[in-house]
Order: C-alpha cells, then sequence, then structure tokens
C-alpha cells in the first residue's frame, strides 16, 4: 500500500464492507477515534463480522464469529483465507492487473526461498527504472516504467494488457520467468484448514466457513489493525492481511482501506513535485520512511558526521551474528547500550551524554523497564531532561524537569482529521493557562537560541514543515518579543497559510474554528477523484503500484541477506514462543501464552491517572485490572479472582506481580493483563499501585524488521503468592 | 408535549464507558464513589468457548408506573409533565424506599461526604444530600439537546426521541416490536427499550 503505519494512514471503511475480518483489534470499538461508529455502521447494516482473538473483548463480543485463536497464530488462518480467493479465482483480477505488481515477472533466486522481481536498474539512483510484464494481445513481453501509477500504459504510451499469469516456459533473459502472482499463489497453494486448525487450535470448519465466506461476499474488509500484541511474525501476519485486503481490490475505494486525507495529499503533492522534476521536502507513507532508512544508511546524510546510535548499534549486532534492525523508525533500538557506554562507532566510544525525555514515558511503555531504569541511572550518562505534565515514570529518573503545558491549555497548530474519511482539519481552543508549562516549541526555541542557532532552528521548521521561513521568523520574532508563547501565533500562521490554498477569507476559517473546532475540507468522493491512489497518483512505493512483492523489502534481502521475516511475498513464520515450543505442545500446568491489549477505559498510559477514567476502572475491580485466566488452569493452580500471583516471563525469568481474575471469556492456555496499568511512581495521583505493569515481562528483543518490541513472544509462569 | 423515551442497541454497545463519563461531567455526580446515573453491565454467561458477554448499558427507566413514586413518603419522587421520574432534592428525606423497590437499581444517594468532596471537584454541589438519577438531561431538553448519553455515544447505540411521534426512530423501532423493556413481566411501563441480539445474526 505504501503507507508506513496504518494507524495514521489508512481508515478503513468498516460502514460499507458485508463482512469485516478482525485480528488483534479490540481499539476498533473501544477507542474514540471515529473508528467505532462506523464499525457499528457496518453492523446495522448487517455485516458479518469475524473477530480473531484469544479472548472475548469488547470487540469479539460484538462478533457474528468468534475464532478463539491460540495467540500469535493469526497468520495460519490468513493464509488459508488468502489461498481460498486464489483458488477460487474471487480476487479483483482487472485491480490486480491494472495497478499492482501482481503481473509483473519473476524468477526463483539461485538458492533459498527468495523470489526475484525482474528489473532494469538505473545505475545512477540505483532505483529500479523498468519491470516486465507478458501482453496479452502483443503476445510478448513488455516493459513498463518505474515509478508509474499502473501498467496501463508502456513509457512510449501504447497501451499494455498485462497477464495475471504468464504462459508455460516464459523465460527472460534466458531465466525462466512467472509472475508475482503465480509465485504467491504457488507459496500459499498448500495451506488447509486442517493444517491451520492445529496451529491456531480452533475448528478447521470454522476456519473452512470463514475462508468460504471472504472468498464469496463482497464487499469484504479486513481490519487494517490498531496497535496489537507483538511476535516475531507480526510483519509477515499483516503482511497476509494486507495481501488479503489487496487481492479484493480493497484499495482506496468504499468498503476498503482508504488512505486518510492528509497521507492523500501528501502524496499528490510529493508526485506532482517529482513529475515536475523537483524534490520533494515531505514524503508520504513509506517514502517518508524510506526518507528516514537513507538518513540511518548513507554517510552522506549525517549531519554530524555520525550515523544514529540504532544504527551504530545494528551494526554492532549484525557484525556479531546477532538480530539488528533493518529499518530503523523511533524504535529506541540500542538506546539503553548507548547510555551504559556499550557501543562504539570506529574504535571510538558511542557514548550518549544527554537525553531528553520529550513528553514520553519509556520506563512505562517500552520495552523491558529494568533495562530502562539501569540505563537511565548510568554514571556514564550525565544528564537526563525530562519534559511533562504529570510525574509519571520516566520522570524518576530525570535529573532536570520541564513542565509541558495540558493539552487543554496549549495553543496547539492545526491538525488534520486522521481518522476522517472526509478531509477536515481540526483545531482546539485552549483555555487561559492554569499551570505554569511551558509550550515545548517556546522551550525549543529558546535553547536554540541558547545555543546561539536561533536563525537555523527556526529555517529548519519551515523547510521541515514546507512553511515561509521569513514569515515563521516574523511570528517568532514577534511572539517572543511581547513575551507570549508561541502556540496561538503560530496557529493564526497557518490558518492563514489554510485561507490562501482555500481561496477562503482568514477570518471565514478563524470563525470556523474557533467556534466549531473542525473544518471540513474535501469529501472523500472529491479527494479520490482528484487523488485516489493509485487510480490517480502512484502510491507511495518504489514502483508506485500496489506492491503484493515489496521491493523495499527485496532490498534488505540484498543487504543483509534473506530472513522470512523481509520474504518480499510472504512467508509463514511459526509462532516461536520460547525455543522448542512448537504451537501443538502442550503447556506445563503452570504456564501460558501472554497477550495484553486495551480496556474500555485506558487508551494509554498517559490517560492513567485520570481520577474519573480510573473510578470507572476501579468499577470492574479485577475484570479490567486483573490477570484474565480461564477456570481450568486457574482451579488447578489453586486460584481465585482476587488472589495475589506472580508472573514470570518463562524465556527471561522477568516477573510482574498482579492479581487473578478468573473468567471463561478467555483460553484456557492464555492470560491477559490491560497494557496501560501497572504504574509506579507514587508522586501520581490514581494510577499508583493498580494493575500490573506489561513492560515488567517484556523483554529488551526487537525483531529485525522495524525494531518492534515484541510484547507476546514468550509464555509465562504463573503462581500464588 | 413529548413523550421523551430511549432505546438501547445490544448489537452495538461497545462497553466503553463514554456514556459513563459524560454523564458523570454533565450531572456532576459523584463517580469517585462509583455512583453513576447511568452504566454498563458487563455481563459474562456460559463456558468458553461458549461464553456469551453481554454489554448492557442501563439507567432510570423513566416509567409510566414507576415504584420509586408509589412508596415515596415525601412526594419527593414525582413523574413530570413530560414524564420523566423526577427527583425534588429539597423533599427528599433519605430513606431509600425507593432505590429498595426500584427493579433497575437506577437510583444512588448522595452521602454528605460525596457533597464535600462534590464541592472539590466540581466547585458546587447538588441543593441537598438526596437520592439522585438521571433526568434524562431534562435541562438539556430543554434547550433542544440530547441527553450526554446520547450525544457522546460512540457507536451510536442509544437511540433517544420522542415516543410518540411515529416518525421518530424510537416510536418507529417501539411499533415494530423490535425494541423489548427489561422486567416487563413487573408491570413498570419503562420508557427505556432494548434491542436484544437480531435473530440468525449470530452464528
Amino acid at each position: 500500500m505504501g503507507s508506513f503505519n496504518s494507524h495514521d494512514e489508512i481508515v478503513s471503511d468498516y460502514a460499507n464492507a458485508k463482512i469485516i475480518l478482525s485480528l488483534r483489534a479490540n481499539a476498533s470499538l473501544t477507542s474514540a477515534s471515529g473508528r467505532t461508529r462506523r464499525l457499528t455502521d457496518g453492523l446495522r447494516k448487517g455485516a458479518k463480522f469475524v473477530v480473531m482473538d484469544p479472548r472475548k473483548s469488547e470487540a469479539a463480543s460484538k462478533a457474528t464469529t468468534w475464532m478463539p485463536v491460540k495467540p500469535g497464530t493469526d497468520q495460519a488462518v490468513l493464509l488459508v483465507i488468502l489461498k481460498e480467493i486464489i483458488q477460487r479465482g474471487t480476487y479483483d483480477a482487472e485491480f490486480l492487473k491494472n495497478y499492482t505488481n501482481a503481473p509483473f515477472l519473476c524468477m526463483a533466486a539461485p538458492q533459498g526461498p527468495m523470489v526475484q522481481m525482474a528489473m532494469k536498474v538505473d545505475e545512477k539512483t540505483g532505483k529500479p527504472s523498468e519491470f516486465y510484464v507478458y501482453d496479452e494481445d502483443k503476445k510478448k513481453i513488455v516493459a513498463l516504467p518505474c515509478p508509474a501509477n499502473g501498467n496501463l500504459k508502456e513509457a512510449s504510451g501504447n497501451p499494455v494488457s498485462p497477464l495475471l499469469t504468464a504462459p508455460d516456459g516464459l523465460t527472460w533473459q534466458g531465466k525462466p520467468v512467472k509472475t508475482a502472482f503465480q509465485f504467491l499463489s504457488d507459496k500459499v497453494k498448500g495451506f488447509t484448514a486442517e493444517w491451520a486448525a492445529k496451529i491456531a487450535d480452533v475448528p478447521a470448519e470454522q476456519i473452512t466457513q470463514v475462508a468460504n465466506d471472504m472468498a464469496t461476499i463482497r464487499p469484504a474488509l479486513v481490519d487494517s489493525g490498531w496497535y496489537d500484541v507483538r511476535y516475531a511474525s507480526s510483519i509477515q501476519t499483516w503482511r497476509t492481511a494486507a495481501l488479503i485486503q489487496v487481492l479484493l481490490g480493497g484499495v482506496d475505494k468504499e468498503a476498503g482501506w482508504i488512505y486518510n486525507a492528509s497521507t492523500r495529499e501528501l502524496n499528490s503533492n510529493f508526485w506532482k513535485i517529482m513529475r515536475s522534476g523537483g524534490t520533494p521536502k515531505m514524503a508520504p507513507g513509506m517514502y517518508g520512511a524510506i526518507g528516514q532508512a537513507a538518513l540511518f544508511d548513507t554517510p552522506e546524510n549525517w549531519k554530524h558526521d555520525v550515523p544514529t546510535v540504532s544504527k551504530v548499534w545494528s551494526d554492532q549486532q549484525w557484525a556479531a551474528g546477532k538480530d539488528g534492525v533493518a529499518f530503523d523508525m523511533a524504535s529506541y533500538a540500542g538506546y539503553p547500550e548507548a547510555m551504559l557506554g556499550k557501543v562504539s562507532y570506529n574504535g571510538q566510544p558511542y557514548q550518549l551524554k544527554l537525553v531528553f525525555l520529550t513528553a514520553c514515558n519509556p520506563v512505562r511503555t517500552s520495552y523491558s523497564d529494568q533495562t530502562w531504569k539501569e540505563a537511565l541511572s548510568s554514571p556514564t550518562l550525565p544528564l537526563v531532561i525530562a519534559y511533562d505534565v504529570e510525574p509519571q515514570d520516566s520522570l524518576l529518573y530525570a535529573d532536570v524537569i520541564l513542565p509541558d503545558q495540558t493539552y487543554l491549555e496549549r495553543g496547539d497548530p492545526l491538525y488534520e482529521a486522521e481518522q476522517s474519511l472526509d478531509r477536515a482539519i481540526v483545531a482546539r481552543n485552549p483555555i487561559k493557562p492554569i499551570t505554569d508549562g511551558r509550550h515545548m516549541l517556546d522551550i525549543f526555541i529558546e535553547l536554540a537560541n541558547r545555543f546561539g542557532k536561533y536563525e537555523m532552528y527556526i529555517r529548519g521548521m519551515a523547510d521541515f514543515f514546507g512553511w515561509d521561513a521569513d514569515v515563521l521568523k516574523k511570528v517568532v520574532d514577534g511572539a517572543r518579543a511581547s513575551g507570549k508563547s508561541i502556540g496561538l501565533p503560530l496557529r493564526d500562521m497557518l490558518i492563514a497559510g489554510n485561507a490562501k490554498k482555500m481561496n477562503k477569507p482568514v477570518e471565514q476559517l478563524q470563525k470556523a474554528l474557533t467556534e466549531q473546532g473542525v473544518l471540513p475540507v474535501m469529501k472523500l468522493e472529491e479527494q479520490i477523484k482528484e487523488a485516489g491512489i493509485p487510480y490517480v497518483f502512484p502510491a507511495p512505493t518504489p514502483s508506485g503500484r500496489i506492491e503484493i512483492y515489496s521491493i523495499f523489502f527485496a532490498g534488505f534481502t540484498k543487504k543483509y541477506g534473506y530472513k522470512p521475516n523481509w520474504d518480499p511475498l510472504v512467508a509463514y513464520m511459526t509462532p516461536d514462543w520460547k525455543p522448542g515450543l512448537k504451537p501443538e505442545d502442550p503447556l506445563a500446568e503452570n504456564e501460558f501464552y501472554f497477550t495484553h491489549g486495551h480496556i474500555a477505559t485506558m487508551s494509554h498510559t498517559s490517560s492513567a491517572d485520570n481520577d474519573l477514567l480510573m473510578s470507572l476502572t476501579k468499577e470492574q475491580g479485577h475484570h479490567y485490572t486483573g490477570v484474565w485466566m480461564n477456570p481450568k488452569k486457574a482451579r488447578k493452580l489453586g486460584l481465585k479472582t482476587g488472589d495475589a500471583i506472580e508472573l514470570e516471563n518463562a524465556n527471561t525469568n522477568q516477573k510482574a506481580r498482579g492479581a487473578a481474575y478468573v473468567t471463561e471469556l478467555i483460553r484456557p492456555d492464555t492470560v491477559f493483563i490491560a497494557s496501560a496499568l501497572g504504574h509506579e511512581s507514587k508522586q501520581l495521583t490514581t494510577a499508583v499501585g493498580v494493575g500490573t505493569a506489561l513492560n515488567k515481562l517484556v523483554p529488551y528483543k526487537l525483531e529485525p524488521v522495524a525494531g518492534v518490541v515484541q510484547t507476546g513472544q514468550f509464555t509465562v509462569k504463573v503462581r500464588k503468592v | 408535549m413529548a413523550k421523551y423515551g430511549m432505546i438501547l442497541d445490544l448489537n452495538t454497545c461497545t462497553g466503553c464507558r463514554a456514556c459513563q463519563a459524560a454523564c458523570a461531567m454533565e450531572n456532576q455526580t459523584p463517580y469517585w464513589a462509583n455512583k453513576f446515573r447511568t452504566h454498563v453491565e458487563d455481563i459474562t454467561r456460559g463456558q468458553f468457548p461458549q461464553v456469551e458477554r453481554a454489554l448492557q448499558p442501563r439507567l432510570c427507566m423513566q416509567c409510566d408506573n414507576p415504584p420509586c413514586v408509589s412508596v415515596c413518603p415525601t412526594g419527593a419522587s414525582h413523574k413530570t409533565p413530560e414524564g420523566i421520574v423526577g427527583m425534588d432534592a429539597g423533599r427528599c428525606m433519605g430513606c431509600k424506599y425507593c432505590i429498595i423497590v426500584c427493579p433497575y437499581e437506577a437510583r444512588f444517594v448522595y452521602e454528605s461526604a460525596d457533597m464535600k468532596k462534590a464541592k472539590q471537584v466540581y466547585g458546587q454541589t447538588p441543593k441537598a444530600a438526596a437520592v439522585d438519577k438521571c433526568t434524562f438531561c431534562q435541562h438539556r431538553l430543554k434547550k433542544g439537546e440530547e441527553p450526554a448519553c446520547v450525544s457522546t455515544c460512540l457507536a451510536g447505540a442509544r437511540i433517544f426521541g420522542d415516543l410518540d411521534d411515529p416518525e421518530s426512530a424510537v416510536a418507529k423501532l417501539v411499533k415494530s416490536g423490535q425494541a423489548q423493556t427489561l422486567r416487563a413481566d413487573l408491570g413498570t411501563q419503562p420508557r427505556v427499550y432494548y434491542l436484544g441480539n437480531v435473530k440468525g445474526r449470530k452464528g
């Protein structure tokens, strides 16, 4: 799809689907993000709702079919669905042929399971410039340009009729070739419901029924997900889900995965500039991420002649035969080591001397809290600054604390309404400040000023956001001269900029944003007509098409060697919670798979210390704050609801405390905790001591594609304490 | 005069409790003491994997034959002209007879400790420490607004309107027979209805 993360860039159009397949996504219903209403709109219209979840979450309680899969085994079921769609031929062939790289010719790699896509690479840029398809009418292989939004024309402008299935015996440059679609079909053809049933531990009949339904009911939609329990196989699991969605043709259209307005706007601006030969400053989706990867990898991009922490740490790891991170985007990979003095670059120590925690709480929300506590306390790390509104757990490790403003007081810039299908601009109207918090921008601008880099910082900000640097400087100078916060003046600047773009009077926008807080900009239908992806503009992928074969992932193989984690088509990854444990193996009497997730009243750790939300949480008692366990195993362990228990990560021996909640709502082999609880800072008012801290159990173990923290990749042992 | 009624759609209530939060803020109730004018029951039935989880919003049913009004010794509990079961806090003597007889657990009492904390949290207290309950946000109805819980419901699971208006969604659903009341056998004649699981949906 070219999106970097579905959470911010893709909206699932539940309201118009006749069947919705949801996995690992309770938040679709319980989080106030706009998804809820669209999902229930779909349900009200009679949509079938299939929910894959080891426990009966709120979302699962609304399902027409609940598949209580063993945690982490979703991919097995998804592969059977994918196979069924392919074998029945109920995929959207026209979409695949015209707008994806499904018809592109590929060959098997000389060794191993890798499939290589036939392409011509531009010597100067290192990027693909040509792909190949078999043309049905011309009865030969023709070249297609790259990047392009589709496969309908050769570079010359001649029309093309690509085939999804190449004729037998076709060769290219002497090598036997088939289409990416054929390779994908081959990969999945052997997966059966019986096989998946053994792994996911749900009835084969149920899998068959769901596969049949997804292959026949139209329109069908896979939930694009939100935040989920993470495994080594998470990337390939979501690839499989995305492949189903793409085979359904459900891209940027009704009942499909719809790019949100800001992504579509960013994408069309990007391609307009690219087409005119310019260099876009801001890139959408994966292009933004690729830009980030370039920073990661290319010395020319290192502004201070040294690579990032994660890059140095990653290289150290690969060199030692361990997993680094192929693509780092805010993964925190290597940060603790760099604080503890365990990282070096070119023979010199790579020692972090200052850590500035800006409104984040890694001690509580990242991997292993113990790792962070040790790192932030390290004598080798001289200074930790924190900036926040409340005395959360990470602040206990800060030398200096700067007060943030609450969102109620803060003059925020304008936001795009991310989870809205129609494009809208959102503005918050702050109350008069009642705390002594300071706006983040005021702090950073002042810091830049004291470093003697005021001009540079302002110009850098303007450059990054695509603003007029002179206008911005006037605004900032003005705010500082009058002793005011930059917040509202900046917002006024953005409103004026928007008014100019929209050719409307500034007063009109000011009025709408002040009175309503939201300004509708463009309806979905118009957006798709003008900038549908990939119908009008290419997708933000290397080829510009929707890629069932990920060229980006193929690049990782080139660089780091093949790993199923980054198979460019799809690879089934056997869930392996601990060495030697296969899905069919029984667990010990006191051992469980581990899951965590959303309770209705707590969306984030940052909302935990809220009197009202905590009251609503505590009203439900252990049902929300306890460790969910089925009576079958609970009885054997002598546990009843409320009993104090200790959970221990069976791989790492990390421990956490909690209270048992004995319930039939969960698989007997699985435990569940709410993700956002377990706060420790005694300076907090209502959150401390409630629930179990997730990251007391989560190891500092990152999966190698994007450095994702593997929050479900272990079993836990439970004992009464 | 409008005959206000509400329909709660059990097919789409997601148990998010936004209604509980919105109501508490709108009506300044003692949420810290687990006292709510509306709440959502979270009921588990059966055994894994056939286990069912029911999310059931509850509030005062604004009964047309309200037991709480029958038993009230002071007349504090009364039916208003719009058919809302109202509470005159000044008349309430705190005997709690109404709490005992309400089959829907819709009422709670403001204790003096709650009054103290309410002053702290909200800056003001109710008229008196009395029994409290949902009023269908009467103060909002007067302004032409829907009750806070209806307005905030993420899922669109609360439907509100005039039961006497044949064009209203609530009237249509009641007429269709799909909407049922809780404990109809008790003869309380609630104005709050429920849409149960649509036949054949689960499977």
